[in-house]
């Protein structure tokens, strides 16, 4: 019986813990694939977090403030396309100082609204979702599995990413398409926020999205720029996490810093057994 | 053509945006500061962290009602910028610059150094110059008496620490804290936890929350958090799991009313307030200033928020054993002087 509940207890704190990474990692994909490398993530998750609490707190209730986000994510996603794609700067520079610039836009939002540098004020506990956030999830992955493998969508944005001239010459334009994904992009991560905000938090406070978004980077490379795989990989980032968390609750004579760099020394470790070229543009 | 527009129009952005960044707190410096000017610069948590720093800015704010300073505060949001904010306050001739945190530290042992003639007041750090007051509270006292109070209130024999940042401050926490549980009751288990080991760890509620849900599962009934902007996590899975937890630095009960037993409370609004009036009375001295349960400067919570909690019998037994620290009695363990040894 108790070891039943232990189990059920961890895969339930693996799932909350991988939400935000995957679905970070699936919004970078649709950005990476069509050939804009995202290190933005961070913001997103940031902004998205924002938003999910803002709107909730302003429209009490959820399913508006979802939708909110979402269009402010894309509308993010274009933004950053306007700086990386239009005016052709490195999206690399672009990435860091979109998370530099999310990270100083909260502050000041968050005082003209509720006049707190901090955070924003707490959503009462009728404002959460505890099973819309899974399916969301499973939406956005299995939809991802059939737009990248069925649709002429998923061809083009292989395409941008990988040849673009090939597209220009069958008269589609990359541009299109690459800001199409960064919309994608900044709408899928925006959600991870939200949920970060709503559902595993009940209010947002500052660079709440504590590196994630670079975890989920990291998950995207590791698992080499392939749906699936990323999906799993940020999964398991989430389990050793989870893992950290219930072995340093053993009280066991190990400092406590052997355990928070678990996740990190399985993640190099599974990286030295997995050790072949990366995906090259 | 169109290339060039796009410039235009990125460029007027960004300086539309400066602009109204810069104009907006513009209204807020008054005309005529008056003689004593005090500088206050905050943690990263902001002023607005319902936890050290709002206290931090509270005693600032009644010390310029009350002896009519000139407070200016800036939030930090970054730690290596500290030590430029002080030094630009130091120019600026303030008479007195209060840091808040351990991490203005380095800082501010150099800053001081510079203007040895501005007086410097850091809360939760040592600096041994002449011209600084190093403010420090005795956590480990406060921590003992909510251990004491964790294992009273709990009924699985089971309760939960949680602390931020791996730094010594929270060991003293930790320490106390787990004294204070054995002096109730010796079989009560402690389970501790550590959100991270890097700033991030202060402002990651998520895991927190995660982290406290986890030791729920493990049976702990009271979690005491030690983790600034991230306790609110904790609160949440208290509430979504039907437990209970301890809150830190300001009396956060009204946060959750019902799940939250007490608060550690460390009166930096105290210690703050009182540096500024001996600089106003020309008092101000350098040196060690040590807050502790014997002159209020750590206390628990009672409100009427967690009046439910605190029943009389539970009442006395605090005070008894608020008395015993103070007399000597009892010695609580402090982390500081264990690595000494």
């Amino acid at each position: 019986m108790s070891e039943t509940r232990l189990l059920i207890d961890f895969v339930m704190s693996v799932a909350r813990i991988s939400l935000p990474l995957t679905l970070a990692a699936l919004a970078g994909f649709w950005s990476e694939k069509s050939g804009t490398f995202q290190v933005g993530l961070e913001g997103f998750l940031l902004l998205g977090a924002l938003c999910g609490a803002t709107f909730a707190n302003l429209f009490h209730s959820l399913a508006p403030a979802f939708a909110a986000t979402i269009i402010v994510g894309a509308i993010a996603g274009l933004l950053f396309f306007v700086f990386s794609g239009l005016l052709e700067l490195d999206a690399i520079l672009v990435g860091l100082v979109f998370n530099l610039l999310i990270a100083g836009v909260a502050p000041y939002v968050t005082k003209l609204l509720f006049g707190s540098t901090a955070s924003t004020p707490f959503l009462p506990p009728q404002l959460h979702w505890t099973v819309f956030p899974y399916i969301w999830l499973a939406f956005i992955f299995f939809g991802g599995v059939f737009v990248f493998n069925k649709t002429g969508f998923g061809v083009l944005v292989r395409f941008a990413g990988e040849k673009p001239a090939a597209i220009e010459s069958a008269g589609y334009s990359v541009t299109h398409v690459r800001l199409a994904c960064l919309a994608l992009c900044g709408a899928i991560a925006g959600t991870g926020g939200f949920f970060l905000s709503t559902y595993l938090a009940s209010s947002y406070s500052p660079m709440m999205s504590a590196g994630r978004g670079f975890i989920a980077l990291a998950a995207l490379i590791f698992a080499r720029w392939r749906w699936t795989q990323t999906f799993f990989v940020a999964v398991l980032f989430g389990f050793f996490e989870a893992l950290e968390i219930y072995l340093q609750g053993l009280s066991s004579p190990l400092p406590v810093q052997f355990f928070q760099a678990l996740p990190y020394v399985a993640t190099l470790v599974i990286l030295l057994l997995n050790r072949k070229p990366a995906f090259k543009w | 053509m169109w290339r060039v527009g796009l410039w235009v129009c990125s460029f007027t952005t960004v300086v539309l945006f400066a602009v109204v960044l810069v104009a907006v707190p513009a209204n807020v410096v008054p005309a005529q500061p008056p003689i004593v000017r005090v500088g206050l610069i905050l943690d990263r948590g902001g002023k607005n962290d319902n936890s050290f720093n709002s206290a931090a800015y509270k005693g600032a704010m009644k010390a310029k009602r009350e002896l009519g300073v000139y407070v200016k505060y800036i939030e930090a949001t970054d730690i290596m910028s500290f030590e430029s904010m002080q030094r630009a306050l130091a120019k600026k001739h303030f008479d007195l610059i209060i840091g808040i945190g351990f991490s203005q530290v380095d800082g501010m042992t150099r800053v001081a150094k510079e203007f040895p003639h501005t007086h410097f007041a850091i809360v939760d750090g040592k600096v041994d110059l002449p011209n600084v007051k190093s403010i420090m509270f005795e956590e480990q006292e406060g921590s003992y008496l909510v251990g004491a109070l964790a294992a009273r209130s709990s009924k699985t024999h089971v309760v939960g620490f949680i602390g931020g940042m791996d730094i010594p401050l929270i060991r003293r926490f930790e320490k106390g804290y787990i004294a204070g549980v054995h002096k109730y009751s010796k079989n009560t288990r402690v389970l501790t936890e550590y959100i991270g080991i890097t700033g991030e760890a202060w402002n990651n509620p998520s895991k927190a929350k995660e982290i406290a849900l986890t030791l729920y599962n493990e049976g702990a009934d009271v979690i005491f958090v030690a983790a600034g902007a991230s306790g609110t996590g904790v609160f949440d899975a208290a509430e979504e799991s039907d437990h209970y937890a301890i809150g830190v630095d300001s009396d956060q009960d009204w946060m959750k009313p019902g799940y939250i037993i007490t608060s550690l409370v460390k009166r930096v609004d105290t210690a703050v307030y009182s540096a500024i009036r001996e600089q106003k009375e020309g008092k101000f001295r350098g040196g060690e200033e040590w807050w502790g349960l014997k002159n209020g400067g750590i206390d628990y919570a009672r409100d009427q928020y967690n009046k439910k909690f605190l029943d009389t019998p539970t009442v006395d037994y605090l005070e008894q054993l608020k008395r015993d620290i103070i007399s000597g009695k009892i010695i609580v363990p402090d982390y500081y002087k264990m690595k000494a040894k």
